[in-house]
This record gives C-alpha cells, structure tokens and sequence, in this order.
C-alpha cells in the first residue's frame, strides 16, 4: 500500500513540475493552407497543356486542316479563346465555311449547266425525227447520251475521291483525338474505362476507315457503272444488279454502324461507373487514411483534376468541331449535286420525250444520296465517339 | 418575210412539178430533188445564226466545248443523212438510200470516237 501511495506522489510531481517546452510557429499551419489557394489555376492549366502534349495535338488537327485545304480556319485562336473564356466565335466560323462552299458550288453548277444544255440539244433532235424509229438519229442520240454520261461519270468520279479523302482524314482525326483524350481520361484515374475504351474506339475508326473506302465506295462505283451500262440500249437489263449493289453498299454501312455504336455505349457504361467508384474511394482514403498531408493531397488532386477537365473538354470541342468542319463542306458538295440532280430530272422528264435520259440522271441522283447518308452517318457516329469519352471524363471524375 | 417567200418557192415548185409530172416525169424528179435542197439550204443559213447564238453563250460560260462541238457534228450529220435518204427514197432508190444511212452511222461514229473512248477511260478508271 505504502509502495503504491508513494508512486502515485511521484507520478503527480512529475506530471505538474515536468516543463515540456514546444518550439513551433502557429502560423505554420495556415500558411501551407495559403499555399494550396494561392497555386495558380492558370499554372495548373500551363502544366495539365504541357504534360498532355496539348500543342502538338493542335498542331497535329491543324495539319488536317490543311490537307482538307481548310487554311481560314485558325484551330490556334479558337483553342485559345476557348480555354481563356469558354467561348468560340460561331459568327466568324459560318461565314469562313460558307465561302469555302460557294467556290465549290460554282463548279457543280457547271457541269449541270452542260447536263442540261446537251439535254435540250437532244431533246431537239428527237423532236425532229423526220421518220419514226430513224436509226440515224437513235445513233446521235446515242452519241448524246455518251456524253452526258461522260461529264456525268466525271463529276462522279470527282465527288468519289473528295468523299474518299474525307472518310480518311475523319478517320486519321479520330486517331489524333481519342489517344489524347484517352491520355487525359487516365490521367484523371479512369483506368479500366480507358483500357476498353482506348482500342475499341481506335478500332472502329480505323475499321470504319477500312469499310467505307474498300467495301462500300468500290460497290457503289460498281453499281454507277453498271447504271450507265444498263442504260446504252434497251436490250441490256442489269437495272436490278446495280441497285443490287448500291442496296447492298448500304446495308453494310448500315450494320457496322449500329454494331459499332451498340458495343460504345455497352462498354462505356459499365467501366466508366466501375472507374467512377474507384477514383472516389482512392480519393476518400488518401484524403482520410493518409495523415496530415492527407487533405492537402486530396484538394490539389482536384484541381489537377479539374484543369485536366477544362483541358479535355477545350480539346474533345476543338475536335469536334473539326470533325464538323471537315465534313461539313463535302456534305454540302453532295447536297448540292443532289438536289441539282433531281431539279434537273425533273425539268427534263417532260422536254425530253426519251425516258431513259431522266430516268438515269434520277438514278445518280440516288447514289449521291446514298453518299450523303454514308458521309453524314460516319461523321455522327464520331462526334458521338468523341462524346462519350469527354462524357466519361465528366462522368468518372464527378 | 422569210415563211412567205419559202411557202411562195414552195407553192410554185410544187405547181410547176405537178404540171411537168404529166409531160417529163424525169426532169419532174429532178426539180423535185432542186426544190428540196433548196428548201433545206435556205434552213441552214437560218441554222447558222442559232448555232453562233449557242456558240457565244458556251463561250461566255466558260465549259469545256470540245464535246459539244461533237453533239453539234454529229446531230447536223444525222439531219442531213436523214435528208439525202429521204430524197433516195422518194427518187425510188432504195439501195442507195440504205447505203447512205449506212456511211453516215460510220462518219458519225468516227467523229463520236473521242467521245465513246472518254467514256470508256472514265468507266474503267471508275472501277
């Protein structure tokens, strides 16, 4: 008892005459919490564009422009003005695109003014006819149709290759995009979406790519050639195999289309919710687990994280509009040729009394419409491509 | 004044041929064929300003004319061809007037060959 009284004394003597002398400044702790609101947004932002390489992938759309003979568009001042004040100059943009198409109007106003000047000089020539069933004169007729087929085939051929170069530089702007966002996407933790994500998209590009230029255009190039062909006599009947084709051309479109968007949205909507939940929760513990500095880490990840997100979203904009833009003139090309076709096998089925005449000119005017819904499909399905991905930057990292 | 004085030339070589008919039937051909080529003449010098007018107009356009000038050829071939046949005909020679059809479909189809192997190159280099 005595022992034990005598250690409780000890133990309060020292606990009340121990001097414990602490060296430290109180305002140490404010002033590192100063430091972390003083850090710069527009700093964060500088080395968010530095490491993601966000020159190089300006610069790498802006030489796409340049192949597409885009050169009024500056991409450099529209990124600018997007990271600084969100906005882009509409106003500036439709005007540009609207003279990139005139010049192209003027020409295919051209060829249909010679369409239908060989028109009326054919239709002149069979008004004439001095005796019924002329074979001289079939031949002239004959010798017509040869040309209007020849300037038709040409613009043709033409509009062909512009389409070709299109879906390409699309599919070559795809593979500039999605690696830069799906860089920006893994910076920001989204791991498992990225690794789906990543291949699937740079796969459906590329394969759209494929597709389009060594299935679909080769068939509906079939199928005009046979069109002309089918219409050189009436003994010849191959009508049913050139729609064959062009039919065909687009049931193909058509499936890889669907297939390709289906597997997209499937797959993003189940990783991204899986990364969603796992950058949360590496968030919660850093912030919770990790002491002292623990909270410090977790505030600064967010900004890192939300310039990464301005970043992403300036980028995946600039992109699509790109996309848009490069799209957009052919898309109005073959508009144009559309709707001038039909105009004119309209005009002509009644001041031409041969019904083949206007009957083929209607049926390129279904091709080109065939090639209108082929180009606007692909450039949807890779706005919407882009879209997801910058949805799933938005999504994962909330 | 130019519908009056055909009708006019018209009228009266058809009277003169009818009345030559019943004493000449030959010379009556023969100023039938004289009538026509005639008629047709006269057409063609009218043609001529029409087809400058469409001339000048493609030019102001700016197309490619080379085709053209082709579908003019072949058309002005055709009526003629077709003409001169018709005269066989009427003159009761038909061997003649098949023969004639016959040279002018070549004639067309040399003047129409770049036409034909444009179009060939065009399809081919299509597929």
């Amino acid at each position: 008892m005595k022992k034990r009284k005598f250690l409780v004394i000890i133990f309060i003597i020292f606990t009340i005459f121990s001097n414990v002398i602490c060296y430290g400044n109180e305002n140490n702790n404010t002033e590192s919490n100063n430091q972390n609101e003083n850090l710069d947004i527009n700093d964060v932002n500088e080395k968010v564009k530095e490491n993601a390489n966000f020159d190089e992938y300006i610069k790498a759309i802006d030489d796409e422009l340049k192949k597409n003979n885009i050169d009024d568009i500056d991409i450099y001042d529209m990124s600018n003005s997007l990271l600084e004040d969100g906005s882009i100059d509409f106003n500036n943009l439709f005007f540009k695109i609207l003279g990139l198409f005139s010049k192209e109007f003027k020409n295919v106003i051209n060829s249909a003014v010679i369409i239908f000047i060989i028109v009326l000089v054919m239709s002149v020539l069979s008004s004439f006819e001095l005796e019924k069933g002329s074979q001289i004169l079939n031949i002239a007729n004959l010798v017509c149709f040869f040309t209007l087929a020849t300037i038709i085939i040409k613009s043709f051929i033409e509009i062909i290759g512009v389409f070709k170069n299109t879906i390409t530089s699309l599919t070559t702007l795809m593979q500039i995009v999605s690696p830069f966002l799906m860089a920006i996407l893994i910076s920001t933790g989204a791991i498992s979406t990225t690794g789906i994500i990543k291949p699937l998209v740079l796969f459906i590009a590329s394969a759209v790519g494929f597709i389009i230029n060594y299935i679909v255009v080769p068939f509906i190039s079939i199928s005009a050639a046979l069109k002309i062909i089918n219409n050189f006599s009436d003994n010849i009947k191959i009508g049913k195999m050139s729609s064959l084709f062009s039919s065909s051309a687009l049931w193909i479109v058509s499936i890889s289309f669907t297939i390709f968007l289906g597997i997209l949205s499937l797959e993003t909507t189940i990783s991204s919710s899986v990364d969603s939940l796992a950058v949360k929760t590496m968030q919660n513990a850093v912030s919770n687990f990790v002491p002292v500095v623990g909270k410090f880490f977790s505030d600064s990840f967010e900004t890192v994280v939300g310039a990464t997100k301005v970043i992403s979203n300036v980028s995946g904009v600039i992109g699509i509009i790109t996309i848009v833009t490069i799209a957009i003139i052919p898309v109005l090309k073959i508009l144009c040729v559309y709707i001038l076709y039909q105009i004119l096998s309209a005009i002509i089925e009644p001041i031409c009394n041969n019904k083949t005449l206007s009957n083929f000119i209607s049926d390129f005017a279904g091709l080109y419409k065939l090639l209108l819904g082929i180009l606007i499909g692909v450039s949807i399905l890779f706005v919407i491509s882009s879209g997801i991905i910058l949805n799933l930057v938005s999504s994962v990292v909330k | 004044m130019d519908v009056l004085k055909i009708l006019g030339f018209a009228i009266i070589s058809v009277i003169l041929i009818v009345v030559l008919k019943e004493q000449k039937k030959e010379i009556a051909l023969i100023m039938t064929i004289f009538a026509c080529v005639i008629l047709m003449l006269f057409a063609m010098t009218k043609m001529e300003s029409v087809i400058g007018v469409i001339e000048s107009l493609i030019n102001k356009s700016g197309i490619n004319k080379d085709f053209f000038l082709i579908i003019l050829k072949v058309t002005g071939i055709a009526y003629l061809i077709e003409f001169g046949k018709n005269i066989c005909i009427d003159a009761g020679q038909k061997a003649i007037a098949t023969k004639l059809e016959m040279a002018g479909k070549v004639i067309i189809l040399t003047i129409s060959l770049p036409v034909i192997s444009a179009l060939v190159n065009v399809i081919s280099g299509l597929i």
